[in-house]
């Protein structure tokens, strides 16, 4: 495949910039009118998607957006690059963004420090967004680092002990995380004189500072993707930080993550150098030992919310063996979990807010009943964990799908069958809610309550987005076109293919 | 053929779309429908499958694709004698447990929810039958099997979530076996239709032997094949009675159907004659045979020993499918369509025994034919096509499949068949015998059975009469479950075998 014609576009510029100086605004505008700030909140994410859809045209037309100010930061620069994935992250990105600020809008919305949170929201989402569209190692860095502290003040937001500890916990973690990719970034600027993306890899093979340079990449993305054994931020963050934040979380902090271990192994070492090597059976290990211990774990939390944390390093774990495995088909089920991976469980997560809202309960022992208070909710709930368990024909069934193809094309049958004890234990950690909260309540079952009294269904605020992200994992699989499987492919057509 | 091959796809999906407005309907505006529309939808499902008739007496598969699911397969429906035959007999059984349904739960609760699963777990059902690639199946498959997870733990008690949670688990990961199944299909053959000439997987490798070890694991626990058998003696109690004779009837039999898919469509007996896998089922349905019929006569609920009853006999079912010959696959399909009528009649003579004295055991049924003698009668016809006597149907599936075994060489399974025919006798005939020869006076009655003490008084002997006697709404389908279990075979043409032959001669 030809390399695309490289077109030069303000585009992603602007897409980052626009949450940033919301974030800003918002911020700043709270202080005399909650009116602005409510506004400049929203646009934080509107704004972005307005965006996408002349990115998407222009990308989808063939060519490669990019945008270079030499001048800025010497000697790398800063650069803004839009390929394929980048196109992916970021459609990703802006959707979900626009779905939970709705969401975060309405939750909790009497909290006297939520301006502060919508701020540092529109924030990390600029971080997240500069992230993905960063057209080289030294700009991810940056935004990297910035989404890290803004997602700092997230998760201490509740301000109680365990709040503070889970996010000084991730500040250190985050801190490492940045160290390492900091000498990395360093090594690689040294070792090839170069840090941009899209040249099918820098390295020369074989040396000790490749070796060293892959250590550092692979401690900072994997503790921001929480892999095992960098997980140890999560499950605390996830408990502490507002259910909005962890949503937050899980659908891009982690995803960042990810994204920036793709961009190491395809632009900075490149395919040809890691099949050589073959380091990416460390990730490969990892990533099987990441799926099971998040998977148990996962079955022996009370707390939902920790619950959906470790049900998130599981998933993590998934994307990473999609990674690692190195082939087309493979590619494509982690390209598509990422997609599928947020809308599941950003569902799973703002349906635990509202029931949080509803009825003051987080504990999966006491949610005896509730699919009968909140039956809305709970629908979303049962239609989303069914996703996770990979029940056909919705999301996870197509990775499962893919990524098991890409199991086999490299022989490892047994990989499936990992796959498939992870499936087992999401039906055994996801089931029981579903089952306790429908079925088993006799007295609200039968009527004996009014329905007046009983139905506790969350505000339509906060529905509608739970219904979105519930449509999210059905309608693509089930209509006649999935787009992002479409797209998922062409991503990973287009980077098996580049590389040489 | 238009006309014809949209049939196939409305069959499976119009119960389906058919349960959701139900539900709405009758949760939201007005519950008095209730009924009436759940029959409607069931009887026009049943005109459905019936058209495709004529297509089928012709020779004709009825086919169609839709991209529907953007993998990198879409889901067709394609519909030969064998899918044909199953989804009449799935469709003929849902009617017909909805007709009885209303009495039955009478005292119950959540009727908007039951109807609403039972006409979702048809369209999965059905679906499974009509689905033209493995693909298709699995999501059918799947889709009846969270389904039947509502109706299994209707009740809401303790023990019922129990089942119904053991069920639900078992049969998930009966699912991820046949997922592991399938991705090693498409990796192997690049396509999951069915209906090749040759099936998909024509060369045998340890990749094949894997696939079909989940397939086997994947259909087996829905079938109940020992030792995966588990999940059934505690699932078909614990769900109400048209239910259970709705998942013993023909829900499991999606199980034993799928092993027939993957026998001669994913592989084919070619295959098999190199590498004998079938060995396998072979073995473990031997085992299923005498381990349900051994069981079944420990069982003192009689549910659970028709449950148990039910592994035995979908061992026979296995066994003939296993044997990969015509004679042992029209003997096999056979039992499927015989096994299906009798233990449906069977389970709903059950549920009318609950429902009319409270009796659940079977050592408290003592004189039960004096008070509801036209249920025990069918009870006993459906006993008698069990046990394998001439002119009832199961004499002739057990013909067939001894016939096969002659034939192939493997006189040990006759015997088999023999041993499991006695035990069937040891089982059932003690019922029968008690209900209609016992009749001293019930001590025990008065703790248990307060309604039929009552409305008895304190009678030292019991007489014959129907005042005790279930509903006509009840009894009007078990009626029909038990003639089914012998006017076929005294019929000069007898319809079923003769479809049943068609099918498996386009199988081999």
């Amino acid at each position: 495949m030809p390399a695309n014609e490289v077109s030069v576009s303000v585009l992603p510029l602007v897409m980052v910039l626009v949450p940033l100086v919301c974030g800003v605004a918002v911020l700043l505008a709270g202080l005399f009118s909650e009116k602005a700030a409510r506004i400049f909140y929203i646009a934080a994410a509107v704004g972005p998607a307005l965006l996408t859809p002349p990115v998407l045209r222009a990308v989808l037309g063939g060519k490669t957006l990019f945008l270079q100010f030499a001048t800025v930061l010497p000697p790398a620069g800063l650069s803004f690059r839009v390929d394929y994935l980048s196109l992916f992250m970021s459609l990703l990105f802006c959707i979900y963004a626009v779905i939970l600020f709705v969401y975060t809008l309405e939750y909790k919305k009497d909290r006297p420090d939520r301006i502060r949170f919508w701020g540092c929201m529109a924030l990390t989402l600029a971080g997240c967004l500069g992230v993905v569209l960063a057209g080289d190692l030294f700009t991810l860095f940056l935004f990297f680092e910035f989404m890290s502290v803004t997602f700092f003040i997230l998760i201490g937001q509740q301000q109680s002990p365990a709040a503070g500890a889970a996010a000084l916990k991730f500040l250190f973690m985050t801190i490492i995380a940045g160290v390492s990719l900091f000498l990395a970034l360093v090594l690689t600027y040294q070792q090839t004189g170069s840090v941009a993306f899209g040249q099918g890899g820098l390295f020369a093979p074989g040396t000790v500072p490749t070796l060293t340079a892959f250590c550092g990449f692979m401690v900072a993305f994997g503790i921001k993707s929480a892999m095992f054994p960098l997980h140890l931020w999560m499950p605390d963050a996830y408990t502490a930080a507002p259910i909005p934040a962890a949503a937050l979380s899980s659908g891009m902090l982690l995803k960042t993550g990810v994204y920036g271990i793709i961009r190491v192994f395809y632009d900075i070492y490149g395919l040809e150098m890691l099949q050589g090597l073959r380091w990416n059976y460390v990730i490969l290990g990892l990533a099987c030992i990441t799926i099971l211990y998040g998977s148990l774990n996962a079955v022996a939390q009370d707390d939902l919310h920790r619950r959906l944390a470790y049900s998130g390093i599981a998933q993590i774990g998934y994307i990473l063996l999609g990674i690692s495995l190195l082939t087309e088909n493979a590619f494509t089920g982690n390209i598509y979990h990422i997609f599928a991976h947020a809308f599941m469980k950003g569902c799973l997560f703002l349906c635990a807010g509202a029931i949080l809202l509803g009825t003051g309960k987080r504990k999966v022992s006491e949610l005896s009943g509730v699919g009968l208070q909140m039956p809305v909710t709970m629908l979303a709930f049962t239609i989303a964990s069914l996703t996770a368990v990979g029940l056909p024909p919705l999301n996870v069934f197509v990775t499962k799908w893919f990524l098991g193809q890409g199991a086999l094309d490299i022989g490892q049958p047994l990989l499936i069958v990992l796959l498939l004890l992870s499936s087992i234990l999401n039906a055994a950690y996801y089931l029981p809610i579903v089952i306790t909260a429908f079925l088993g309540d006799k007295a609200l079952a039968q009527h004996k309550i009014s329905r007046r009294v009983r139905i506790k269904e969350a505000s339509p605020a906060l529905l509608v987005p739970i219904i979105l992200l519930m449509l999210g994992c059905v309608i693509f699989t089930v209509g006649p076109h999935n787009w992002p499987l479409e797209l998922a492919q062409l991503v990973a057509h287009s980077i098996f293919t580049i590389a040489p | 053929m238009s006309f014809y091959s949209s049939l196939p796809a409305w069959a499976a999906l119009f119960p389906i779309l058919g349960g959701l407005a139900l539900y709405f309907i009758t949760h939201y505006w007005n519950r008095r429908y209730r009924e009436p529309l759940a029959i409607v939808i069931a009887v026009s499902q049943l005109v459905m499958v019936s058209l495709m008739y004529p297509a089928i007496r012709d020779g004709h598969v009825l086919q169609a694709g839709y991209r529907l699911f953007e993998l990198p397969l879409s889901i067709t429906f394609r519909v030969d004698g064998l899918g044909f035959f199953m989804a009449l007999l799935a469709s003929f059984l849902w009617l017909l447990a909805i007709i009885y349904s209303p009495r039955y739960l009478a005292h119950s609760h959540a009727h908007d929810r039951y109807y609403a699963f039972l006409l979702l777990a048809q369209g999965g059902c059905v679906g499974v039958m009509v689905a033209g690639d493995l693909l298709g199946l699995f999501v059918f498959f799947e889709f009846m099997a969270i389904s039947t997870y509502v109706l299994i733990a209707h009740e809401e008690d303790a023990y019922s979530l129990f089942a119904g949670a053991k069920y639900l688990y078992m049969t998930v990961a009966g699912g991820l076996g046949i997922f592991f199944g399938l991705v090693v299909t498409y990796f192997l053959a690049g396509s999951l239709s069915f209906g090749q000439p040759g099936g998909l997987i024509t060369q045998p490798s340890n990749l094949a032997l894997y696939a079909f070890i989940g397939f086997l694991i994947g259909f087996g626990i829905k079938a109940g094949m020992f030792p995966l058998h588990v999940w059934l003696p505690d699932a078909h109690p614990a769900a109400p009675a048209p239910a259970s004779a709705l998942l013993s009837g023909i829900m499991i039999k999606t199980g034993a159907y799928g092993l027939i898919r993957v026998f001669h469509d994913i592989y084919s007996p070619r295959v098999f004659q190199e590498v004998h896998w079938e060995t396998i089922v072979l073995i473990l349905a031997s085992v299923t045979i005498l381990l349900g019929s051994a069981l079944a006569i420990t069982q003192d609920s009689l549910k659970r020993r028709l449950a148990y009853s039910s592994i035995a006999q979908i061992g026979y079912i296995l066994l003939g499918i296993a044997m990969l010959n015509e004679r042992a696959m029209v003997g096999a399909i056979y039992h499927i369509f015989t096994h299906a009528f009798m233990k449906g009649c069977l389970f709903l003579c059950a549920g009318a025994i609950i429902v009319k004295t409270g009796k659940k055991n079977i050592s408290e049924m003592g004189g039960i034919g004096f008070k509801m003698p036209l249920t025990m009668i069918c009870f006993t016809l459906a006993s008698l096509s069990m046990v394998g006597i001439p002119p009832f149907n199961g004499f002739i599936s057990k013909w067939q499949l001894s016939l096969a075994a002659l034939e192939s060489g493997r006189e040990i399974f006759v015997a088999l068949l023999i041993v499991s025919s006695l035990l069937n006798a040891v089982y059932y005939f003690p019922i029968i015998i008690a209900a209609f020869f016992n009749r001293k006076p019930e001590t025990a009655e008065h703790g248990h059975a307060a309604d039929s003490a009552a409305a008895h008084g304190n009678e030292p002997v019991p007489k014959l009469s129907l005042a005790g006697e279930a509903p006509l709404g009840m009894l009007l389908p078990t009626a029909i479950l038990a003639a089914g279990c012998f006017l076929f075979a005294l019929t000069p043409v007898n319809w079923p075998l003769e479809m049943i032959k068609i099918a498996a001669a386009a199988l081999f």
